[in-house]
């Protein structure tokens, strides 16, 4: 064959293979567009006799078993179903798919389906309640696939049965989950549900500043008074995004004790911590630290500047006061502007 | 004689090396085309886009990061309260929308004042991000999520400084005015930020051509093919441009361009920068050349990511004066960010961005059209004197038409596997059409266009040029 000829020859190749792959692409669509709207007639079949159920209709079991054979199908309408419905009704319908075997079905799904379908499934899984599932939802903490154990955590987490805070921290540890939003959302509603374990876990010594940080959030959230000391001790860390977590993780727990700590935050060297801190004044109303907060507003950041000028509106008369007297004082023109907006925004 | 004879020899030896060089960069572009086409294939399979909202909801609502949604308008009067309005109805947990009236000339100002009942409002602020003067402040109480700014003409850029000045939420989204969203949109594009709050800058989401759709209270809310020939050859286009290219690029960290029409970023990543960058019409794409070589030069780990789900809607040109000027504009603006930062091109110091992004934009903005208009002026011109075998260089030319065919077949085929937005086998087959027919003519009448935005570079032209739309309201 000569060059030439090898060059149209590739030439007319790729044009073949463009026009062939554009012709799969139409039928494709067509078969795919069929079986779309199977699964959405499938789907409102479920829905429909799930109702049906909920309406007291017999028969219902024997209308949604042949579904069981497709759990990828019933994981979505049970989806879309479980935001229509809530409490007694939401638990009689999940308990019917549950006596169909769902749960090992879905459990099925969850080890081979599509990467998709495996999620779905998981979410599903959460959605049908009670103990049997909460197990299932544990072995599937153990699956390859990094969103499925973070779902499964979470559907775990959302049934009030979270992971200990030792835990969470060791599925980071081990490079199972990645410390997100998502897991440190996680992580408050473990602490909430264990504090004193959020306590323990915050001594460990594998903790880097980022996983500190997650732990001392959770904690600043979790309403307990027992946090107060460790909070306060983290106020002093020498990683500045430490301090600045347990700077607003005694904000939120507003704890006269937590006083000396924050009143530490507000002269940090950090910019973070003194914002965080003016912030967390604010929060507790801690009225005998306004003269320092006032120190503040012509702080060279202009973030401090704004949380201080905040902080004294929140903490009412005496805040305010500070606040006239600088919007009163020429001599400091930056503090002064700062002042100034904060009583503006206040009304 | 004999020097005669020489010289002719020279002359086929200069008009091969021409042809040569036009063929190599065109198959060298198809190449990397190619490469894009992979890349992206593999991003889109390892993580398939989401199709349900509520879903995206469950999965990221509790820790959604609040958003500052950042709409720049001037002289918009005629189809703001309608934008503003969609904006407000997003659906995400924790958003307020800053307009900023940037010196328009018309009643865009007035309007809002009078749909949203809004009065002056005092709010403190920091001039962090170089800005024209701030005039005023707006609000309603029965309106929390909206805050309209009114200042002094400066452009996009420098409404976009200002809205982030008055911005206080941890990411800030910038978009135009006249960019219809789709309601889940932040939703979608927030994943990275979410996922890897810790690394992520900056996210880009894909663009798409509203032309054709059905739009319905600033939403697109059937989506369908332009019936303007021009328009369709966009949608291929926009294709191959975000769902292709930018999500391959974001897949090896070397984007380098999000595009102005939608984008979040971390605001103090802005801000460490220097915020959006006055004097260029390319300003979407030096933010984020700016925030690469920020990273780069600190050592500090970061991520510039892109969703593939379409999340924004934009009016295409349909007529060829007015394409013309958006493509010579664009290709000013990548071309000034790109000299602007030349010490960036194919420098290992800045990693993938030097050697991919720029290595990128040298091949195929900055020579390739310049090449390519060589050649076909050239070319012709050397058959003509008889100079060139012609029956390989048709062959060659099949050979570069038969690649750029199977890339805008790919980038379709990419769309339908992993988002099927089109929404039937017709649709498709009408856009597959174009994927053939534009390169024909189309993308030989881009690079003319863009040898013009070349021409408008040199010759140091500033503006915008006139951009005229047809408007939303007159979509079927």
């Amino acid at each position: 064959m000569s060059t030439l000829t090898l060059i149209w020859v590739v030439a007319l190749v790729l044009i073949g293979a463009a026009l062939a792959w554009m012709t799969a692409l139409i039928v494709a669509r067509f078969v795919k567009e069929a079986r779309a709207s199977d699964r959405a007639a499938d789907r409102k079949v479920i829905i429909q006799s799930l109702s049906g159920l909920l309406r007291g209709q017999p028969d219902v079991a024997a209308t949604l078993s042949p579904f069981v054979q497709r759990p990828e199908v019933l994981a979505e309408a049970i989806l879309d179903f479980q935001g229509l419905i809530r409490g007694a009704d939401q638990e009689r319908a999940m308990s019917a798919l549950k006596a169909l075997g769902l749960v090992e079905a879905l459990e099925q799904r969850i080890a081979h389906g599509s990467r998709d379908e495996r999620l779905t499934s998981v979410e599903a899984l959460a959605a049908l309640g009670g103990e049997e599932v909460r197990a299932a939802l544990r072995r599937a903490i153990r699956s390859k696939d990094p969103n499925v154990r973070m779902a499964a955590i979470k559907g775990l987490a959302d049934a009030g049965s979270p992971p200990t805070p030792s835990r969470l921290l060791d599925y980071v540890g081990t490079g199972e989950l990645t410390p997100s939003r998502v897991y440190a959302e996680m992580m408050r509603q473990a602490v909430a549900a264990a504090p004193a374990d959020g306590l323990l876990a915050l001594q460990r010594q594998d903790l880097d500043p980022l996983m500190r940080g997650i732990v001392l959030d959770a904690l600043g959230r979790s309403g307990s008074y027992e946090a107060v000391p460790a909070l306060a001790a983290a106020a002093a860390d020498p990683d500045p995004n430490v301090r600045t977590a347990a700077v607003r993780g005694l904000g939120r727990l507003q704890h006269p004790a937590a006083a000396p700590p924050l009143a530490a935050a507000l002269s940090d060297p950090a910019w973070t911590v003194r914002s965080a801190g003016a912030e967390a004044v604010g929060a507790a109303g801690l009225a005998r630290l306004a003269p320092q907060v006032a120190a503040l507003l012509d702080d060279p950041e202009w973030w401090v500047r704004f949380r201080a000028g905040d902080a004294l509106r929140r903490l009412g008369r005496p805040g305010l006061n500070h606040l006239e007297t600088v919007a009163a004082d020429d001599t400091r023109p930056v503090a002064q502007r700062a002042a100034e907006r904060a009583l503006a925004e206040g009304g | 004689m004999p020097d005669l004879q020489f010289l002719a020899l020279g002359a086929v030896r200069f008009a091969e090396t021409i042809a040569w060089a036009v063929i190599a960069t065109g198959l060298a572009q198809n190449a990397l085309y190619l490469y894009q086409l992979i890349l992206a294939a593999r991003a889109l399979s390892q993580a398939p886009p989401v199709n349900q909202a509520a879903l995206l909801w469950r999965r990221y609502a509790e820790a959604a990061p609040p958003i500052t949604l950042m709409a720049p308008a001037y002289n918009e009067a005629l189809t703001i309260v309608e934008s503003v309005r969609s904006l407000l109805a997003l659906q995400y947990p924790h958003f307020e929308v800053v307009v900023v009236n940037d010196g328009s000339k018309d009643e865009t100002l007035q309007v809002l004042i009078d749909a949203f009942e809004l009065h002056p409002v005092e709010r403190h602020y920091d001039l962090a991000a170089a800005c024209q003067p701030i005039r005023g402040l707006y609000a309603a109480a029965n309106q929390p999520r909206l805050l309209v700014v009114d200042k002094e003409n400066g452009g996009k850029a420098d409404a976009l400084n200002a809205a982030i000045n008055l911005s206080r939420s941890p990411i800030v989204c910038s978009m135009d005015a006249d960019s219809l969203l789709e309601v889940d949109a932040l939703l979608r594009a927030v994943a990275p930020f979410v996922e890897d709050p810790e690394r992520t800058v900056a996210v880009g989401g894909t663009i798409r051509i509203a032309n054709g759709c059905k739009i319905s209270f600033g939403r697109v809310v059937e989506v369908g093919v332009p019936k303007n020939m021009l328009a369709r050859l966009q949608t291929i286009e926009y294709l191959r441009a975000f769902l292709m290219a930018r999500l391959a690029w974001s897949r090896i960290s070397a984007l380098t361009i999000i595009s102005g029409a939608f984008g979040l970023f971390r605001r103090q990543a802005v801000l460490d920068v220097g915020g959006y960058s006055h004097g260029t019409v390319g300003e979407d794409m030096e933010l984020v050349v700016k925030l690469h070589k920020h990273y780069r030069r600190l050592r500090k780990p970061y991520r510039i990511a892109f969703t593939p789900e379409p999340v924004c809607w934009t009016e295409a040109p349909e007529t060829m004066a007015v394409l013309s000027r958006q493509r010579a504009r664009w290709h000013r603006g990548a071309l000034e960010t790109f000299f602007r930062h030349r010490d960036m091109i194919l420098n290992p110091r800045y990693g993938r961005i030097g050697v991919v992004g720029f290595g990128h934009i040298l091949v195929v903005d900055v020579l390739g059209p310049i090449i390519e208009i060589f050649g076909y002026v050239l070319i012709p011109a050397f058959w003509l004197l008889g100079v060139l075998d012609i029956e390989y260089l048709w062959a060659l030319l099949a050979v570069t038409f038969g690649f750029g065919i199977v890339i805008s077949v790919g980038a379709l085929a990419l769309e339908e596997t992993e988002l099927r937005r089109f929404p039937d086998a017709r649709s498709l087959a009408v856009l597959m059409g174009a994927a053939i027919l534009e390169n024909f003519g189309y993308r030989q009448i881009n690079n003319f266009w863009r040898l013009r935005g070349t021409w408008q570079f040199l010759t140091g032209a500033q503006g915008w040029g006139k951009m005229t739309r047809k408007g939303f309201s007159s979509q079927p």
